[in-house]
């Protein structure tokens, strides 16, 4: 029993993060609005999580101007993937 | 811990977010039964039409150079025509309907994905059977629209309920026998599109919708 939480991510403790994740590793490149919208979170919310995650190298940022809106879009990285799986993984396991 | 730490809730969230932000989650299993019932009922009126005027190896076969003549084959047409947008606009409202329920995104990125990935072959088959329409080779109109549909309904497969690509396979299956077998091309139509899509609706109403069971934490 022991063993599988050390699997569990302390990053995905919140639900947030996990939701932030779970969205990357189905999609190519999501933009922040979207993520905001799907999480039903406020900016400066969606914010402090994503860079928490940018800080572990789970995720990537991208900014770029459209016209003269800034964009900004978030990639999973492989070490992200990994994570997020593993963690998905251990939290299987302790439902079986 | 999170004193709230539950791994099954987490796992479900996980899931529904992954669900809905990659596939289209909405399409509702009505709009299958109800796109079914309205080809037979189309397909019934167009088939007891032609038994009147013509003997049954020219219907089966729709082969017959009279048939080709006006007004028959305008008023066919008319029927066909009148079939698809029906069956399209009621497919349309159960769907709306079951995403405004759901609280569910109609006009996002997956919605695009979606209809971009069936236009392909729908557009293909459509400009097919002009062409067989204008050369007459009325017989082959029906088993090409089966396979056309089944092909575009198996690539949006990969954007909405999965299952969605065994009803396209099992469309595909029934054309290809209409290749082979012409005379019996009318109800291998019928049950392509009128049974096959009853059943459909029938089974994904069960699993996603009656009771709200199997999407109780969306």
């Amino acid at each position: 029993m022991k063993h599988i939480l050390e699997n569990l991510d302390k990053a995905f403790e919140s639900r947030v993060r996990l939701g932030i994740m779970a969205l990357l590793s189905v999609n190519d490149s999501v933009e922040f609005n979207e993520l905001k919208e799907q999480l039903d979170l406020t900016d400066g919310n969606l914010a402090s999580h994503v860079s928490a995650l940018e800080k572990l190298n789970y995720l990537q940022v991208f900014k770029e101007f459209v016209g003269k809106k800034p964009r900004t879009t978030y990639q999973i990285t492989e070490k992200g993937k990994k994570a997020f799986s593993l963690h998905v993984e251990a939290l299987g396991k302790l439902l079986s | 811990m999170n004193p709230e730490f539950s791994p099954k809730n987490d796992l479900a969230y996980i899931k529904s977010l992954m669900e809905n932000s990659s596939r289209f989650m909405s399409l509702s299993g009505l709009s299958g039964i109800s796109a079914g019932i309205i080809a037979l009922i189309g397909g019934g009126i167009s088939y007891f039409m032609s038994v009147k005027q013509f003997s049954s190896y020219e219907i089966l076969s729709g082969m017959s150079s009279r048939m080709a003549g006006f007004p028959f084959l305008f008023i066919q047409s008319c029927i066909a025509l009148a079939i698809l947008l029906v069956a399209l606009v009621s497919g349309v409202y159960f769907t709306v309907r079951r995403a405004k329920k759901k609280k569910l995104p109609l006009n996002d990125k997956v919605t695009r994905r979606l209809i971009l990935s069936m236009a392909l072959p729908l557009l293909t088959g459509a400009f097919f059977c002009f062409y067989l329409y204008r050369f007459s080779v009325l017989g082959m109109i029906p088993p090409c629209t089966l396979v056309f549909y089944g092909l575009a309904l198996f690539s949006g497969g990969n954007f909405t309920h999965r299952e969605i690509k065994y009803l396209g396979a099992l469309e595909v299956l029934l054309g290809l026998i209409g290749f082979l077998f012409p005379a019996y091309g009318m109800w291998l139509w019928l049950s392509g599109f009128g049974l096959l899509h009853i059943l459909y609706g029938i089974i994904m109403y069960q699993k996603y919708e009656r009771l709200n069971t199997g999407e109780a934490h969306s």
